[in-house]
């Protein structure tokens, strides 16, 4: 006979086997990504990585100037042996000599900078303006026949090659290296990028301002845009994982970008929490302008009045209300935007409080407002003593509902540029350019934040519900 | 207090709804201090239309009714006042589920009356005694049976000290076995002398306690006379009619 199992025992199974399949894929994944990453199939020879330096370096200063170039021909390198590094890096140790052009250029800058400043100043003369190509013809050639003359500097570096699961392996240049292998290139880089003035004549002649001379001695080197990287050698999965810690990095903690989200929570808490009180006391005024209509025939006006506001609110979607209210009543007359937005969805929540506490008030049955007048209350004490009380345990989950709907919907006031929540993430967003990151995070956020209250909701009503039992 | 004064004159009590229900169809009636009336009728003959109508939950279209020597549709006339000195006990209990026993008895009291609370809750819980519930003083209506909070219903409109009682079908929403403990207490209360209208379908207890029954059919009182008159004596066809179907 077998034995039927008990809904609770079910579900439990159900559960198991969904986080078991979670595991499994996991696993898979894991699985995948390592066999993805496998180790040691590249081999680097002498001649391989002697000839992926000399590529390197014949390419690395990109802005083609011809001296480079000839930089590059005059460098000699001998890569002496090759020795397996960590996990998936090889290291080259490499013999080179190069024309000292560090050396060139501490002993020439003044000579060089006095040329240029000769050059300009006779085209200058001649009507002509300058500009940093027109230097950097004059200074090549200057260069050039230094270079020529320049004593040849030699020494040992070593050059990282790194297995990417490309078809062959990626080379780092640190900047020591291509310092060494370059003769002081980069030395020079940094010298002529942080040079503001140079003496002439004996006179200190300022450059700070005048970017054409700067221009013209960094194109003369070729000194434009060299930036090396060290490859990623990391598995697909690993490279995914620290692709999304770079993003979250950008995104959040570089520039403090995560305050625009604090301050946008802040403002988003404030609109809800002011809107949230607006509307309660016109919510229930204008239910009980209702109520009292209803039971008594009186306040006939009010009534058609509150019955207009409740159609019209909900007649329209509360973002073209946000706009009218905004830029149609308030700004003419020059009211900021965060009053404008709480007043909007104070109005907006108002309309639909006020039909979740009528509703609940009238959900109570007419028997106990009988038997609070039967008993000689006015009908405003019967109200306050018997009706409400019971009505507010009624209305209690549709109101919270209403709060958790009016913080969803403040996400709308970003359009007349108040810095909510929603905003601070758009704001991000138009900073970094990357989507996922920014807006995950309002989204996280706002959850977070409904979730929290439906659980305060459930306790609440658990708590109202125990003192009637 | 004189006993044979008259407590409740009702004259040409009529009331309309729109539609031509006439459930008040010209009434007139007269209640004495110390009297039990017991209002019987088929339903829709207006007898719980006649019985709200004397507390102002039902607005009569037209007619007269002076409690006290008061006149009820006068517009100044203070309908809360006259609500306290009249009791009403509803067929549905309509107790407040939000409240304990005590707090159910003690807030009109407490509010209107101006006792303190201390005062409010002696005076309840005697009351509770008299009805064998002290024990439930602390307890919410939902936790009570039928019968017993119909007792406290009872009880809760004897606290305000009122003059005349109102009972509206008092036992008709009630599992057969409860209705015994509820026409006990009621017949403890006309022992006791207190002014009472009973509109039931409790014939037995009609018989047995009311000082007059009145059968109402169609709006209007057909025929009124001391139990033995209606129940072995009944003049019109109607009342016999009627009889024949609920005896």
């Amino acid at each position: 006979m077998k034995k039927p199992f008990s809904q609770k025992k079910k579900r439990l199974i159900i559960n198991l086997c969904l986080v078991g399949l979670c595991v499994l894929l996991i696993a898979g994944v894991v699985a995948v990504d390592a066999i993805a990453n496998r180790k040691g199939d590249l081999e680097l020879t002498r001649e391989d990585a002697q000839a992926y330096i000399e590529k390197t370096l014949a390419e690395l200063p990109t802005a083609g100037a011809e001296c480079s170039k000839y930089t590059v021909e005059h460098t000699d390198i001998e890569v002496v042996s090759i020795e397996s590094g960590a996990a998936r890096e090889f290291i080259a140790h490499v013999k080179y000599t190069t024309p000292d052009v560090g050396g060139m250029y501490e002993a020439h800058k003044n000579d060089l900078f006095v040329s240029v400043k000769e050059y300009a100043n006779k085209r200058e003369e001649a009507g002509q303006k300058v500009n940093a190509t027109g230097i950097q013809i004059h200074v090549e050639s200057y260069v050039l026949s230094l270079l020529e003359a320049q004593p040849k500097t030699s020494g040992e570096v070593d050059v990282y090659f790194y297995d990417t699961r490309e078809s062959e392996p990626v080379m780092y240049l640190s900047d020591e290296a291509l310092d060494a292998l370059l003769g002081g290139y980069v030395t020079v880089k940094d010298d002529v990028k942080s040079t503001m003035s140079f003496t002439m004549n004996g006179e200190v002649v300022s450059i700070e301002y005048d970017n054409t001379f700067r221009n013209g001695i960094n194109q003369c080197f070729g000194l434009k845009n060299y930036d090396a990287e060290i490859p990623d050698t990391a598995s697909p999965l690993q490279q995914k994982l620290n692709d999304l810690g770079d993003e979250f990095y950008r995104n959040f903690i570089e520039d403090n970008r995560w305050l625009y989200l604090v301050e946008g929570l802040g403002n988003t808490l404030a609109i809800t929490a002011l809107a949230l009180l607006l509307g309660i006391v016109l919510g229930v005024v204008s239910a009980l302008i209702r109520i009292v209509h209803d039971k008594t025939d009186k306040l006939y006006y009010l009534d058609k009045l509150v019955g207009l506001y409740i159609s019209a609110i909900r007649g329209t979607p509360v973002m073209v209300q946000l706009l009218i209210i905004y830029f149609v009543l308030l700004l003419p007359i020059g009211i900021e935007k965060f009053p404008a937005a709480v007043l909007c969805f104070g109005l907006n929540s108002g309309a639909y409080v006020s039909e979740i506490i009528r509703g609940g008030i009238m959900s109570i049955d007419q028997g106990q407002t009988e038997a609070g007048r039967s008993l000689g209350f006015g009908f405003w004490p019967t109200m306050w003593h018997i009706v409400i009380p019971q009505a507010f345990k009624v209305v209690l989950p549709s109101l919270c509902n209403e709060f958790i709907t009016l913080l969803k919907e403040t996400s709308v006031a970003f359009y007349i540029g108040v810095a909510d929540l929603t905003r601070g993430g758009i704001k991000i967003r138009s900073q970094t350019y990357s989507n996922f990151m920014p807006l995950l995070a309002v989204a996280i956020i706002y959850f977070v934040l409904v979730l929290g209250l439906t659980k305060l909701v459930g306790i609440l009503e658990r708590r109202l519900r125990k003192s009637e039992r | 207090m004189n006993a044979n004064e008259t407590i409740i004159s009702v004259k040409e009590l009529r009331k309309h709804y729109e539609g031509g229900v006439h459930a008040l169809d010209g009434v007139d009636m007269d209640v004495a201090r110390g009297e039990v009336v017991v209002i019987i009728g088929p339903s829709g003959s207006g007898k719980s239309t006649l019985l709200r109508s004397l507390n102002l939950l039902e607005v009569p279209t037209s007619g007269q009714i002076l409690v006290g020597g008061v006149d009820l549709m006068d517009k100044k006339t203070n309908i809360n006042l006259h609500r306290q000195k009249m009791g009403m006990v509803f067929q549905h209990f309509n107790l407040f589920p939000h409240m304990t026993v005590l707090k159910n008895m003690t807030l009109a009291p407490t509010k209107l009356l101006k006792k303190s609370k201390a005062e409010a809750e002696k005076r309840a819980m005697e009351l509770l005694h008299t009805v064998g519930l002290a024990d439930r003083a602390n307890a919410y209506p939902s936790q009570l049976s039928g019968g017993q909070k119909q007792r406290i219903a009872i009880v809760r409109a004897l606290c305000m000290e009122p003059e005349v009682l109102l009972f509206d079908e008092p036992t008709s929403a009630l599992d057969p076995e409860m209705v015994g403990e509820v026409l006990e207490v009621m017949k403890d209360l006309a022992r006791k002398g207190m002014t009472m209208l009973v509109v039931t379908h409790e014939m037995g207890f009609a018989r047995e306690v009311a000082t007059r029954v009145v059968f109402m059919d169609g709006g209007v009182i057909v025929e009124e006379g001391t139990p033995t008159e209606i129940f072995d004596h009944p003049k019109s066809d109607r009342l016999k009619n009627f009889l024949a179907k609920v005896l």
